[in-house]
């Protein structure tokens, strides 16, 4: 354990050097929420309830997706398609510890450091505008938290699925870009699935993008019963155990494939 | 008129390098397709699935957003097309790159604008000309001579506008000689108050918008006013203000550009 801690502690050390980098994201990141709030303030326009839900409880959604999708950033799928391009992998699969452990342990490092650097600020900022984005309930709120952790392993396991396509294709160019949108569109990120039609909502609880920003949301604004929350947090670890198993088969499948160029 | 053919063909070759250089790499450029069709279409379909549940949003239905989204990502794909190198300024100004353009006989700007045509940016076009006829359709947009003008002008403004904000961004560079990137920044703002009708916002955004940093317009207000959505005090078709705007910050952005360039030191080794 103590490498893959010590790896954490680095990226934590490294992201405080950015000072740019951080004070952009929190500007561009309040930008999103308070346009997005308007979005939602301009849509409701004084009706009580849409699809189940009120305006606060879309204020609240807003904020607390923008401070998790900066929780949600995933270095691992261009820390692959890196490695493999310039050839370092060979030297990162000699090491005495699991190159995926490394990796993993990079980007929690990360989302510690944009705990304190950029989560805190954009709740404080969001509390000053809209008023704070509070939970249904302490129960919601920790159950909001393991099913974030959830999401957050779910989500890592998607991003390093697409860089080990790397291994094959070298760059991965619009394939993550491809990603990337699909990701902010489908998985309740921006509009949660509940204002969408029927069928295409059945369609989207049925891949795992909802499990990462949907689920974890509307346990958080109290949208969801106690008996679906079990069985959606249920489904939620059997998706994130299958992805799982597929990366652990792939991944070994990958190293033998390795080509090295440069070096 | 000897200089201005030697400078046509000079852009024409320019032009053809960066297509070449791009056409190296066709899975490429249809995995653009694949990634940018899935951002527009879908993008534009879960906001008409929402605003559906409420109805319409700041005045405005799904019909009349379909038109003003694919007005949007129709000048963002020429913007991309035309003024991608304002992205890597920074990268430019710290490696030395404009040593290059200084060596040459040839007017600065001019070498600037036309050194990377890039290609990629149509495919952004792509599913833009798909939400915008459909969005022409559902507003019953009569293909009449005069819309016709009045959308060429639009997104010829709205990708000067958008241009001339990436450049002003990038020209910081020489002066701070620093490569702080802020096409994040920019094209978030861009999708904000482009894509979605400014009057979701307060008055002092709007106002901030139209009168300060003109981005409303690129395309809200000549959208608006094709559509015939209110009465505005302008005699001429805002699409008209919108190109006037749109040249002005043009040559505004040439101006600042030739300004870094005499603080340009070569920093590269």
């Amino acid at each position: 354990m103590k490498p893959y801690i010590f790896i954490s502690k680095l990226r934590i050390q490294t992201a405080l050097a950015y000072r740019f980098n951080v004070i952009s994201t929190i500007l561009i990141q309040c930008l999103v929420m308070y346009a997005m709030s308007c979005f939602w303030i301009a849509a409701y326009n004084g009706t009580e309830t849409v699809s189940g839900v009120n305006q606060r409880d879309m204020i609240t959604y807003t904020t607390i997706s923008v401070i998790m999708g900066n929780l949600l950033t995933m270095g691992v799928q261009d820390r692959i398609a890196r490695s493999v391009r310039s050839g370092s992998v060979a030297l990162d699969l000699l090491k005495p510890v699991s190159i995926y452990g490394i990796y993993l342990a990079e980007d929690l490092g990360d989302c510690a450091a944009a705990f304190f650097q950029k989560a805190i600020p954009l709740l404080l900022v969001g509390t000053v505008i809209f008023g704070f984005p509070a939970p249904a309930s302490f129960v919601h709120f920790l159950l909001f938290l393991f099913s974030f952790a959830i999401g957050y392993l779910i989500n890592w396991i998607l991003a390093a699925l697409l860089g080990l396509c790397a291994f094959k294709t070298l760059r991965l160019g619009p394939l993550a870009n491809a990603k990337g949108f699909i990701m902010k569109l489908l998985s309740g990120s921006i509009f949660p699935l509940w204002f969408f039609p029927a069928g295409f909502r059945r369609v989207l609880e049925l891949l795992p993008f909802m499990n990462i920003y949907q689920l974890p949301l509307g346990i958080y604004i109290g949208q969801y019963t106690m008996d679906e929350i079990l069985l959606r947090t249920g489904l939620q670890l059997f998706w994130c155990a299958v992805l799982w198993l597929l990366f652990d088969i792939l991944q070994k499948k990958m190293s033998a494939v390795i080509l090295i160029q440069g070096g | 008129m000897k200089k201005l053919r030697y400078y046509i063909s000079v852009a024409a070759m320019f032009t053809k390098l960066s297509i070449q250089s791009e056409l190296e790499y066709p899975f490429m450029l249809i995995g653009h397709i694949l990634a940018n069709s899935i951002q527009w279409v879908v993008g534009f379909a879960t906001i008409k699935f929402v605003v559906d549940q409420f109805g319409s949003i700041g005045g405005w239905g799904y019909e009349s957003l379909a038109f003003l989204y694919g007005m949007s990502v129709l000048s963002h794909g020429l913007a991309v097309v035309f003024y991608i190198q304002t992205w890597y300024m920074g990268y430019d100004v710290i490696e030395g790159e404009f040593d290059r353009f200084l060596l040459r006989p040839m007017n600065l700007v001019f070498q600037f604008l036309f050194s990377d045509f890039n290609l990629i940016g149509f495919t952004d076009m792509i599913p833009g000309l798909i939400v915008f006829f459909y969005g022409c359709a559902k507003v019953q947009l009569v293909p009449s001579l005069t819309n016709i003008l009045l959308v060429i002008c639009t997104l010829a403004g709205g990708t000067m506008i958008r241009g001339a904000v990436w450049m002003f961004c990038g020209s910081m560079s020489f002066w701070t000689k620093s490569t702080a990137n802020f096409t994040d920044m920019v094209g978030e703002l861009f999708e904000r108050v482009s894509m979605y009708p400014i009057t979701i916002y307060p008055k002092w955004v709007q106002a901030f918008f139209t009168f300060l940093l003109p981005l409303a317009w690129i395309t809200f207000w000549p959208v608006k006013d094709m559509l015939e959505l209110g009465i505005t005090p302008i005699p001429v078709p805002l699409a008209v203000v919108t190109l006037i705007v749109g040249l002005l910050m043009f040559v505004g952005s040439c101006a600042v550009f030739k300004a870094g360039m005499g603080k340009y030191e070569s920093a590269g080794s």
